[in-house]
Order: structure tokens, then sequence, then C-alpha cells
């Protein structure tokens, strides 16, 4: 982290409308040096956020500051973020090195600079074998790719990332979740959207949730799982003889909240899911009942997000 | 983002971009952030159908000139059909043709094409940016249109003896109606391709007012913008000038009355594009993420 400031994003009092839509309402919320996961459904409204962090847009009320500048049409401010958008935009007449070049040019990098960087940042996202080649041919991989180069060029002190692992093969993503660690470990402001958790979890132990324009909940991947096992959560089980195994889990009635039966499953709500397996794991074990599957039926955001609105 | 390449760079190696952000220079200002821009310009070129489209209009008059040369013994080679022909080929049809293309496109391509958050992101002053596409946009269009002049005014004039030398002033006057005619309407097309969804429809509209004005009785023909351009290119024409203004309804104007009434549109259109730039957000995405499929 030597060398780069502690760059600071703040969100004071923010909301913003389209029309009669509200897509963000009174957030406020402080970013500071490492990876910060922004997490929720999709229309949570993230994207917005980001591009009001990014200064793409304009609050309808309240202020995004860095450092204590605005973002929008500030340049000293500019120069300091980079930005990963979802959008799937880029020149695609232009060849990779070329589109690099011209971004760090009008960075206020000399040509040789940019060129040097251009090289740098293409090795970096594993694309220097492409570096010829038009956008316009490349995959969805590889533009995810493209769009972070651009960004990690002028070495941002603020790096923001829209849904960047959409489109990404597994090897890939790998990598790219190495980047954004990375950069997080080198002091940079990284604030990183999805609407899938492990992937955010990956990234960062830092996450803020966020639901219908609110900042639902900010902290830890621990504190929001201490959340969530304040409440129930269902689990289907697959077996030969769902009444039966129901009837043997229902003598421990702390255990079970309702038990719902299927033609070759059950389906329980518990909110002590791990004593819940513990005991199907035991009976299974002593050979008294045959178990062929267990899952959560709520471990998708939506309904990690509909248990905490309630 | 193969491992090697990651943990050199990604360790902050001060070969890369990962060094002390003091390395970062200053936000360009002035002439060279105009300079960046206009250099780094690749959207809102012509490509595709319009590039045709435009390269047969232009090349048009060049084949009946070229016919003409060939089979009209004599007729139709003067200066005076090098005027006309300019006038009604180029300078009423052909360059505002290819201007509204390129000056809707010099920004408007950017929403169009969903790279306007790289534009909005960069720390350039948004009227840099505005001069340094609506210069490359002029450039682009003058560089389809004064070849094509070169080769007319050759065609046209090559068969009298010693009228290429002698008129080449008109030339060059030419050319400057041209390259003012590309900076005002250029200025005029770029904001309306900022201002609006579907400026290529909205540009001709503009035009097709705009040169119904530049024939109105009475003075109100100067509140046009083409009414100036055509002015000056009669102005150059020397001992034509008169007989050429008598068949078009042009009044003699002055000059620097008409370069100071094209300098004044082009300002204001440049003011404006600047004030809706500084106010233009980047609201969609042209393709909405993808489901990870993963689950909590």
């Amino acid at each position: 982290m030597s060398g780069r400031p502690v760059t600071v994003v703040r969100l004071e009092g923010v909301s913003r409308w389209y029309g009669d839509v509200i897509a963000l309402n009174n957030v406020d919320l402080e970013l500071r040096p490492g990876v910060t996961g922004l997490l929720g459904p999709n229309g949570a409204g993230k994207s917005t956020l980001i591009r009001l962090v990014t200064g793409l847009a304009t609050p309808g009320s309240g202020r995004v500051s860095i450092d204590g500048r605005p973002v929008r049409n500030d340049m000293t401010t500019l120069q300091r973020v980079a930005h990963v958008p979802d959008g799937d935009g880029l020149y695609e007449d232009l060849h990779a090195r070329a589109f690099l070049i011209d971004q760090a040019l009008q960075r206020g990098f000399s040509r040789a600079e940019s060129e040097a960087r251009a090289v740098v940042v293409l090795g970096r996202v594993g694309l220097m074998d492409a570096a010829d080649r038009k956008a316009g041919s490349f995959s969805k991989g590889m533009r995810q790719r493209l769009k972070l180069a651009q960004a990690l060029l002028h070495d941002p002190d603020v790096l923001v990332l829209d849904e960047p692992l959409t489109g990404l093969d597994p090897v890939m993503r790998r990598s790219f979740i190495r980047v954004v660690r990375e950069l997080g470990d080198e002091g940079v402001t990284v604030l990183v959207s999805s609407h899938v958790l492990h992937e955010i979890e990956a990234m960062t132990n830092s996450i803020v949730l966020l639901h219908h324009g609110q900042v639902l909940a900010e902290g830890t991947v621990a504190d929001i799982r201490d959340l969530l096992e304040q409440h129930a959560r269902r689990i289907r089980i697959t077996t030969d003889d769902p009444r039966g195994l129901g009837a043997e889990l229902l003598m421990d009635a702390d255990m079970i909240l309702s038990v719902a039966i299927e033609a070759d499953a059950l389906v329980i709500e518990t909110r002590r899911p791990d004593a819940l397996c513990g005991t199907i794991q035991r009976l299974a074990a002593e050979g008294r009942r045959k178990v062929l599957a267990i899952e959560s039926l709520d471990e998708d955001l939506g309904s990690v997000f509909a248990y905490l609105v309630n | 983002m193969d491992a090697t390449t990651t943990s050199t760079v990604g360790s902050g190696d001060s070969g890369g971009p990962s060094g002390s952000a003091a390395r970062r220079p200053a936000p360009l200002r002035g002439f060279a952030a105009v300079k960046a821009v206009a250099r780094g310009t690749t959207s809102g070129r012509l490509k595709g159908g319009r590039l045709w489209l435009l390269v047969i209009l232009l090349g048009l008059p060049l084949v009946v000139q070229l016919l003409i040369l060939i089979f009209g013994e004599g007729r139709g080679s003067s200066f005076a059909s090098f005027i006309e022909t300019v006038d009604a080929a180029y300078f009423q049809f052909g360059l505002p043709l290819a201007l509204i293309f390129l000056g809707t496109a010099a920004l408007g391509d950017e929403w169009e094409g969903g790279t306007a958050f790289y534009l909005l992101g960069l720390p350039l002053p948004r009227w840099s940016i505005v001069v340094g596409r609506w210069l490359v946009s002029a450039a682009r269009a003058l560089m389809l249109v004064v070849p094509a002049l070169a080769a007319l005014f050759v065609l046209a004039l090559a068969p009298h003896d010693g009228a290429l030398a002698h008129y080449f002033p008109v030339f060059l006057w030419v050319l400057l109606g041209a390259v003012l005619m590309s900076l005002g309407y250029g200025a005029i097309f770029l904001c309306l391709g900022l201002a609006l969804r579907r400026p290529v429809l909205a540009a001709f509209i503009v035009y097709m007012v705009e040169r119904f004005v530049s024939v109105l009785p009475r003075g109100l023909a100067k509140l046009a913008l083409s009414y100036h351009v055509r002015n000056l290119l009669y102005l150059g024409t020397g001992e034509f000038e008169l007989q050429l203004a008598a068949a078009t309804n042009i009044e003699s104007t002055p000059a620097w009355q008409s370069v100071l009434s094209i300098c004044i549109y082009m300002a204001a259109s440049l003011f404006l594009a600047t004030w809706l730039l500084r106010r233009k957000e980047f609201t969609g995405s042209i393709a909405p993420p993808e489901s990870s499929g993963g689950t909590g």
C-alpha cells in the first residue's frame, strides 16, 4: 500500500429517482481501501449506486464524494477513478492494444508510457495474445478482461466493478477474483457488485446489502450469516420413506417448525439447520432411514433478502 | 490472466501501473485535452452503407463531368458550370449529408454503442471533448468532399488553357466555404446528436427547415447558415458574382457578416453541446447481465 493515499468514498443521504421509480433511497455509505462487496438482487439499485460513485450519473439528492471532492465532472477525481461497467460496450473496430493506448493518452500519459502501460495491463488480464485483435471479435469473457484492463491503466485509487464475473469461465473467474483481491491488498478502494453471494465472498469479507434502493445491512460476511441464522430455513430431504422420517424428526419438536410431505421427499422448516442435518446424518448412519439427498431451498440471494426484509 | 503475469504485476511491481499513484499525470487541459480527444476519437466514423452512399453521391458529379469532358465537345466545362455544380451537388447536398451523418454520430454514437461510460469517465474538460469531436467530424467530412471538389475543378477547367491557374484563388475560396460549412453544420449536428435519440432524422428536418429559411425574402434568409455559406461562395466567384447571385436569390452580403454569422451559429451550438454533455448521464447498459447461476 506504500505511496497510495487512503481514499474514502462517501455517499451521504443519496437518493435517485427514474421518473416515479426510486432507485436509491437515502443511502449513507462509506467505502475505505480494500474490497467491499455490493450485494443485491437484480433491481436493488446496485448499478445506480455504481454510476453515482463513478460520476456517470447525478444524485437526485444527497452527495457523493471521494476524499471530500465531488466525482461528477470533477477532472481531478475522475483521474483517480476507474470503472468496469456491466454493459458490453467496446469500440468494436479498435484493436485491444490501440483502445488501451487511446484511453491512456486521453488520461494524459505520454505515447511511450501509454504503450508500456497497455502492454502491462494486457499481460495482467491475460489478453496479450489478443492484443492486436479487434474488440469486435472478442468473446464475452475477453471483453470483460479488456474492460478490466482499461480500468487498471491509470493505476486508480478507486475501482468500481459492476457484475464483473458475468460471462467468465471458472478459470477466468478465479484469476479475476485474484486480481481484485490483490488490488484491495494494494490499498485500492474497490467496490464490486454482484447478485451472487459466493462470488462476493470469494473476493471480500466486507459486504453491503442493498435492497429496493436501501442499504439493508453492512458488515462482514459472518455478520450477515449471523443475521440469517435468526431466520427459519427450508430443507428438502429426498428419502424412500418420507412419512417415517418425518415422524422420527418430529420427535425433536424444538428443531422443527413445520413439515410438508411429498411423494419421495419431505420439506422441513427449521431454525437449526445444522442440528437437523446432524440428526439426519445419524439416522442414515444407523441404517434406520435411507436418505438420498439433502438440499437447502433458501440459499439463493432472493431468499436471503426475503429473510432480512421480513 | 495467466498466473505468471498476474503474480508479477499484481504484486505492485514498479514496471507496471501498480506503482505509486504519484506517477499518474495531472488531467489534460486546454489544447492538449482537445488534441488528445481528437487523436483518440474512433467512434462516429462513417462505415458500411452510409459511407458507400456518400462516396457514390459525391462521386456522381465527377462521373457526369468526366462524361461531359469526353463527349460534350467543350460544352459544360467552364468555370460557371464548376461553381454551379459545387453549389448544387456539394454545398446544398453532399456536404450537408456527410455532416448530418458524421456530426450526429460524433458524440451520439457513444450512447448508441454503449461506450459513453468511457467518455464520461475521462478526466477531460467537457468542452474539450465537444471541441475535439467536432473538429474530427468536420475533418472527416472534408476528407470526403475536398478530393471530390479538387477533381471537379480539374475536370471542369483543364480543357481551357491557363484556366486552372487563373481560377485557383477561387478554388481556395470554395475550400474556405467548405471548411466554414463543415464547422458550422458540424457543430449544429453534433449538438443534435447529443440532445436527441433519433438525431439523423432530426438533423434532416433541421436542415430542410434551414434551407427553406435561406430562400425567404427581405433579409429573413440571412438567419440561415446555408445562406451565408452560399453567399461566401458567390462572393468568391469574381466576375460571375452578380450573375450567379441574381440567379439564386442571394443578396450580396459582406463576407465578414457571413463569416461572423457562421461563427455565431458554431459557438452557440458548441456551447449548448458542452452544457448538454455536462448534464448527460449514462444510465443504461446495452446488454443486461447474465445470471451466473450461483447461490449463496
